[in-house]
């Protein structure tokens, strides 16, 4: 997929709107007992302390506008991107994993990996991958490793159920039942609770929620598909913004960020409304 | 000769970045980390491994007052329930190292589970309001298992951590 100069500004604003969300807030880590990541050779709790803390967020809050507003991303990302990722790093070394905002910060590693990728072609004289300017290698590569998140995914189930995911997957009524009963316990609101009838329902018709939920798999293998054109992109992004939010109903997981991302690296819809107007036009 | 066509070959693919990534994040990353508690889990890449397998028995973990009425802990600590179960599973796993031997994790003994929930408690304390946390005096953490056999689905609870504030 080639962009136009203005979707890649536009894309940009997309990836800074993303990141800037992980740069709210305050942690408060004084340790890092069960390390993750780099944190197995780096203390990183320096990362935490206020006064260090305050101008750093800061900072990558600053690099973020710079990035939007065309320096390049070999400089205007390496504050997010590495900031983001120590950060993050420690909160994973708490010794409780999450899983929302790894894609963020790939995406920022690859499209800081293609701004430097960039910057090596342009003083050897080469030209980028494809042809790409440095907007577009940014664009194709963190669409790339959005992508690779999926198919990882994909690859985990069929690994660590030994094929069996599909089999097994009425099991997952009982995780629906988990985190329902986790949402009530942790507030004691008893409207948080919901669809408390489905667990039930899909142990007494196993082949229903096996169809249903079996459709997850092969449309996260083939994720990498919507990296081959326009329109391939917005049926995958499109399918997988559903997915999350069928998730979202279930289980009350929320991956926003991937949603976001989606929305911005795949679905691209401002480019979509924008050739719908001018087909309309030229009729 | 063969191996410079295959990577001539592999010049030509499309998409290098994303199989690259596939590759590491998916193989080399878990089989690098085989020894740890969470093989597969290096930030920012992740294999994901949530919802990978389904067994017909899962668990939760929530937090009581000392008289088994249950606390709201988000509201009282800030920190969500499913943090607390992975807090919890990490201790579980670093029990059952120290137990050694071929037990799985849900055949661990009564008191190794006692022993990773009041790692887990000690830990929530700090983030806990003082003077709710002083008025219910202590805490409890209770999981839950939920399994699925003849009688359909069903729940369990049993005692795994209680600390008293001095």
């Amino acid at each position: 997929m080639r962009h136009e100069r203005w979707e890649v500004l536009l894309i940009r604003l997309g990836l800074a709107w993303v990141a800037w969300e992980t740069f709210q807030g305050d942690s408060a880590f004084t340790g890092q007992p069960h390390p993750n990541g780099i944190a197995h050779w780096v203390d990183l709790t320096f990362l935490s302390v206020d006064s260090t803390e305050v101008w750093l967020r800061m900072a990558a809050k600053g690099s973020l506008m710079a990035f939007v507003l065309g320096v390049p991303s070999a400089l205007s990302l390496l504050v997010p991107t590495f900031l983001g990722i120590g950060l993050f790093t420690l909160k994973n070394s708490q010794g409780a994993i999450g899983h929302s905002f790894q894609v963020v910060h790939l995406c920022l590693l690859a499209a800081w990996l293609a701004g430097v990728w960039s910057l090596i072609c342009r003083i050897q004289k080469k030209t980028a991958p494809n042809g790409f300017t440095a907007g577009q290698l940014e664009i194709d590569w963190a669409r790339q490793v959005l992508a690779a998140g999926y198919v990882v995914s994909a690859v985990t189930k069929v690994v660590v159920s030994g094929g069996l995911w599909f089999r097994d997957s009425q099991y997952f009524a009982l995780h629906i039942i988990k985190n329902n009963d986790m949402m009530y316990y942790g507030t004691l609101q008893e409207g948080v609770q919901k669809m408390a009838w489905l667990p039930e329902w899909m142990m007494q018709h196993p082949l229903a929620s096996q169809v249903f939920f079996g459709l997850a798999l092969p449309l996260e293998l083939f994720a990498f598909l919507g990296c081959r054109n326009r329109r391939l992109a917005l049926v995958l992004g499109g399918s997988l913004i559903a997915f999350h939010l069928c998730v979202k109903q279930l289980t009350q997981l929320d991956f926003v960020y991937n949603m976001q991302l989606l929305l911005v690296l795949m679905v691209n819809p401002v480019w979509w409304a924008v050739r719908g107007y001018s087909s309309m036009r030229a009729r | 000769m063969r191996f410079v066509g295959v990577l001539q070959w592999l010049r030509r693919q499309p998409l290098k970045l994303l199989w690259g990534t596939v590759l590491v994040t998916a193989f080399v990353i878990p089989w690098a980390q085989r020894g740890q508690a969470k093989p597969g889990e290096f930030y920012p890449f992740s294999n994901f491994p949530m919802y990978a397998s389904f067994t017909p028995e899962t668990y939760y973990v929530y937090v009581t007052d000392l008289n088994d009425e249950p606390v709201a802990v988000t509201l009282l600590t800030g920190k969500v329930l499913s943090n607390l179960k992975k807090q919890y599973d990490t201790e579980l796993k670093a029990q059952k190292k120290v137990l050694g031997g071929s037990l799985r994790q849900n055949e661990l003994p009564l008191e190794a589970r006692q022993k990773a929930g009041e790692v887990v408690l000690r830990w929530l304390l700090p983030f806990a309001h003082p003077e709710p946390l002083a008025r219910l005096g202590g805490l409890k953490l209770k999981q839950v298992t939920i399994d699925y056999g003849e009688q359909g689905i069903s729940k369990t609870t049993i005692d795994v951590g209680e600390v008293r504030l001095p």
